[in-house]
């Protein structure tokens, strides 16, 4: 969405880099950065146990711009933040080569979770005002402390688990469901139960004729999965004093907006939100809310075109076989 | 100096001032025979009578100890024009012109390609430079008149008339001449190079360049500088014309400074009922050859005149073509002109202007373009390789410093590995062997903005590209590369390993020199199994570049692939034609009485219906919401009214997808300053509750 503010801001292109990483002193191999998925993975098999991780950093941004442009004490700087833990970190850098500015910053094991967004930013003196934001990065990276490679993905984790061993209690009430979708926790995670004979085989290594049959199961999962984390983020958000919706930030903030378009698509996400939650709060409309929660989840688990392609395969096989 | 050394300048000036040994004896007051002698080496002059000599032909004393020359008389140089075949046959264009388009990147790449084989000194670099010059008004003439240009008018007029391709693009020259009173120069001088050496006639690089057509001269260390890419030169020239001055590395007839020469390239064309065959040369009359032009020895003025002036003595060329055009037409001022000779050298040179960072260290090739006016400077570039070629650049600076790295831990770290390459033996001679030959790999993140990276740029002798071709065959995951294959002499390695490897890739190239695979040279000259070690060694280079490339393994995932989508939980695209309505734009600035003043644009869906729409207007927070500000007054520009009954609410007019409407906020609803304040604008639907 586009801002407004009442100074002259940057138009060029601001952008950073991350040139090395080093952790506890130790330089990482580089391939465990990815400059163009702006990423960086710091878990190591070898080393689990690092303190601090030290990133060098260069941030390029428009010189004839910043050169003419009537901003007095431009200070450039890098700027590490996370959600989760609500930390922001910054370092101001030094000029390097008149068009870019470089500098380190440190991101402390202890202080973090998981992924530390790193920003960059251009503050200046504007008309008298010190410390004004006149230019910023427009796509952190990702500093992922669990993540072994440079992905960025940002997926719903899932994981196998026996729902009936004596090592998962809280999974014994389910035992008789093939899955589970635990929203409780910092982030949302889906057990897959190993007792069902097959799912597991058939999830990871299908063979040809049965690909459709694990398509449609893994459209199901998804789509329960969905389902579940929109109806709890629903829930969580809360209602200001006006009456209004609030986002609920965090990973429930991300499963509404990737939800509500498909929910109420004429609407704009902040409208959809705030119908969704008047009709939890009112009670009415429930079924048709739900249904579209619904529709929106199938489409993301694409389960009409899986479901097609099963119904197809499964003619045809009996066809072969008649 | 002895006498017979004495005697032997002593004839030759005589020869060029066109004096006689008689009227010398007269000048001098000696006798018929003392001249003789002096000449025939029998007797040497008295110093009085040395500088008498020096005095008459116009040199400085001392010149005949230094062996100084008189220069040629610039009124006996004349344009030549081949007569035609006596056999009828007409020529209605150069050969080897028509196989190079006056393209800039062709141009630079044949042309510096020459420069870069003919260097000189091994520990400076080969300097080339190319000056845009245009002149106009009275340097212009002066130009022309020095040129002799009006003695080829009619000759000019003739090509125009008779042949078809060549006559268009002459016929436009001629004519932009004549109505902009302008004309573009193009000059290429090189310095540190050996110069247009060698006879008239004979082989050697001045006949190679001025007589010959199709002329590879094929030697041992390179391609065979001034081949068939000198053409480009003349192709450039929209009249087929450059003038040539060369300071030479061996003197010949007992000169080096300022060889000059001219030739035009035109088709077969008549005059006055005489037939030419087309090419003409501008030079001195060789009454040996039936009046042929020789190139002669200009003194400074001509050089001055024909614009051929050379910086300092070092040996060199400069090539003057004149009326240089962008034949393929993307450069349509001198300013465009430049910036594709430079990138045209940029992208074919840039490994050869790249050293080492140590002192002294110099790049094989410096290279300058510039601009000038009537002689006045008006721009100058040092074309830099790490401005166009920045990974690449530096990958071989970091070779040539020995800064590679086996693991990268920087983004502007260098891989460095071997591929080894083996040679094999010769066929037929007992004595040779097969040896390894350690090629180099080099690899490195390409630049942010690369356009096309994941390139392997293939490189031998003097780092000279032979190819830079795509790799496809990357495994999943890995981020942009460049790498660069370094075999033979541009390893640098030990001469006993590099140079058999050189000779094995070379036969291993096609004429294009644009890749190594099997070739029937290759056969001939190595024993049985060759085809099959070339074929080994571009599969080692890709397996080698594949295992540096591979990314790190991960550990075993737990969510299985197929539901890895079907979970992603990156926030979706905007959508390109949403629903509802959205601000398209918005503008403004806060007023003198401290209020946010907006001016917003609107796009609606397309329907028939008016959308009913609320501008909900907040001040922007870092976190949690972002507070809402009540609005003093709003405005509809165009497209929309406000609702009825409401003053906060706009209706689009029916069936309008945009519109503008003004916004004032209420300033005592502000939470903050507005000039403190960061904005966005919303859009709610309709109806609802006042705030």
């Amino acid at each position: 969405m586009r801002r407004l503010v009442p100074y002259p801001v940057l138009a060029g292109e601001i952008a950073l880099d991350i040139t090395e990483v080093r952790l506890d002193g130790v330089p990482l191999d580089y391939r465990m950065v990815a400059p163009s998925k702006r990423t960086v993975a710091l878990h190591r098999a070898e080393r689990e146990k690092w303190g601090e991780a030290r990133l060098s950093v260069r941030l390029r941004t428009p010189v004839e711009e910043l050169r003419n442009g009537d901003w007095r004490e431009v200070l450039p700087q890098v700027i590490a933040f996370e959600r989760r833990t609500n930390t922001r970190d910054v370092v101001v850098l030094k000029e390097r080569d008149g068009d870019s500015w470089v500098g380190e910053i440190t991101v402390f094991a202890d202080r973090h979770l998981g992924r530390v967004q790193i920003g960059g930013q251009i503050t200046a003196t504007v008309g008298g005002v010190p410390g004004r934001i006149i230019g910023g990065v427009d796509a952190p990276w990702t500093v992922d402390l669990q993540a072994t490679t440079p992905t960025r993905e940002n997926s719903i984790k899932v994981t196998w688990a026996d729902f009936s061993d004596e090592a998962n209690p809280h999974l014994h009430d389910y035992r008789q469901d093939p899955w589970y979708v635990e929203t409780t926790g910092q982030e949302p995670l889906i057990y897959l139960n190993r007792k069902v004979e097959g799912l597991e085989e058939i999830l990871k290594h299908a063979r040809a004729p049965e690909r459709e049959v694990r398509e449609a199961i893994a459209s199901e999962i998804a789509k329960d999965a969905w389902v579940t984390l929109f109806n709890d983020a629903l829930f969580a958000a809360e209602i200001d004093e006006d009456e209004r919706a609030e986002w609920p930030g965090g990973w429930r903030e991300g499963v509404l907006k990737k939800l509500l378009p498909g929910a109420f698509p004429d609407l704009s996400p902040r409208e959809a939100l705030q119908e969704a939650v008047a009709r939890c709060r009112s009670g009415e409309g429930g079924g048709d809310l739900q249904n579209r929660i619904r529709r929106s989840a199938a489409l993301q688990a694409r389960q009409y075109r899986n479901i097609g392609a099963l119904i197809r395969s499964t003619r045809r096989a009996s066809e072969e076989t008649r | 100096m002895t006498a017979e050394d004495f005697g032997v300048w002593l004839g030759r000036q005589l020869r060029r001032a066109g004096l006689s040994q008689a009227e010398l004896a007269s000048e001098l007051s000696v006798t018929r025979a003392a001249v003789s002698a002096w000449v025939t080496g029998r007797a040497e002059p008295r110093r009085d009578k040395i500088e008498a000599i020096e005095r008459l032909f116009g040199l400085d004393t001392g010149s005949s100890a230094s062996r100084t020359e008189i220069p040629d008389n610039f009124e006996t140089v004349h344009w030549y024009h081949r007569p035609g075949h006596a056999d009828g046959g007409r020529e209605y264009g150069d050969t080897a012109a028509f196989a190079f388009d006056g393209d800039p990147a062709v141009l630079t790449r044949e042309a510096t390609q020459n420069s870069l084989d003919e260097r000189l000194s091994s520990d400076r670099p080969v300097h080339v430079r190319y000056v845009l010059e245009e002149l106009e008004g009275e340097h212009l003439w002066d130009f022309l008149e020095a040129l002799r240009w009006h003695d080829l008018e009619e000759h000019f007029q003739a090509a125009i008339e008779g042949a078809q391709k060549v006559g268009r693009v002459l016929r436009s020259g001629l004519d932009e001449l004549r109505e902009t009173n302008a004309l573009t120069l193009l000059r290429i001088e090189d310095y540190n190079a050996s110069g247009l050496t060698g006879d008239e006639y004979e082989d050697g690089k001045f006949a190679a360049v001025l007589r010959r057509q199709l002329d590879s001269r094929k030697s041992a260390t390179a391609g065979g500088s001034y081949g068939l890419g000198k053409a480009t030169l003349w192709s450039t020239s929209r009249f087929g014309l450059v003038l040539v001055n060369s300071s030479l590395s061996e003197p010949y007839e007992g000169h080096r400074r300022n060889r000059l020469m001219g030739r035009l390239n035109l088709p077969w064309h008549s005059v006055n009922g005489r037939s030419y065959a087309g090419p003409a040369w501008l030079g001195r009359e060789d009454p040996n050859r039936d009046g042929a032009a020789r190139s002669w020895w200009g003194d400074d003025e001509t050089v001055t005149r024909l614009r051929l002036s050379r910086e300092g003595s070092a040996p060199g060329t400069s090539f003057l073509i004149v009326g240089a055009h962008d034949a393929t037409g993307n450069a349509g001022s001198l300013e465009e002109f430049k910036r594709s000779l430079v990138s045209g050298l940029a992208h074919s040179f840039w490994p050869s202007m790249v050293s080492g960072d140590s002192p002294g260290e110099h790049p094989p090739l410096e290279a300058t373009v510039a601009i000038r006016r009537n002689g006045d400077v008006l721009s100058e570039e040092r074309v830099n390789p790490y401005e166009y070629e920045p990974a690449r650049s530096r990958a071989i600076n970091a070779f040539l410093n020995g800064t590679t790295v086996t693991e990268k831990t920087n983004a502007e770290d260098v891989i460095a590995t071997e591929v080894p390459l083996t040679v094999p033996a010769l066929r037929g001679d007992k004595a040779s062997v097969s040896i390894t030959h350690k090629a180099v790999l080099l690899v490195t993140s390409s630049s942010p903005d690369a356009e096309r990276p994941n390139h392997v740029v293939w490189m031998r002798g003097n780092r000279m590209v032979l190819t830079d071709r795509r790799f496809y065959d990357v495994p999943l995951g890995t981020e942009p590369f460049e790498a660069i294959l370094l075999a033979g002499l541009a390893t640098q390695g030990p001469t006993e390993e590099t140079e058999p490897a050189e000779r094995f890739l070379r036969s291993a190239e096609p004429p294009e020199h644009n890749d190594w695979r099997p070739t029937d040279d290759l056969t001939a000259t190595y024993v049985r199994g060759a085809a099959t070690r070339i074929k080994e060694f571009r599969k080692a280079v890709n397996d080698r570049l594949r295992e540096v490339l591979r990314p790190v393994v991960a550990t075993a995932e737990e969510t299985p692939k197929v539901l890895k989508d079907m979970l992603n939980l990156d926030p979706p695209p905007p959508p390109r034609s949403p629903g509802h309505p959205t601000v398209q734009d918005i503008d403004g600035e806060v007023g003198a009485d401290g209020s946010w003043r907006l001016r917003v644009e609107v796009r609606f869906p397309e329907r028939k219906d008016p959308w009913e729409f609320r501008p909900v207007l907040r001040f922007v927070t870092r976190s949690g919401p972002h507070p809402r500000v009540a609005w003093a007054d709003l405005t509809p520009v165009r497209g929309c009214v406000l609702a009825e009954g409401d003053l906060h609410r706009l209706e689009s007019d029916p069936g309008a997808r945009h519109a503008t409407f003004e916004g004032v906020s209420d300033v005592n609803d502000h939470p903050v300053a507005a000039d403190m304040a960061m904005v966005e604008v919303d859009l709610e639907r309709g109806r609802g509750e006042e705030r």
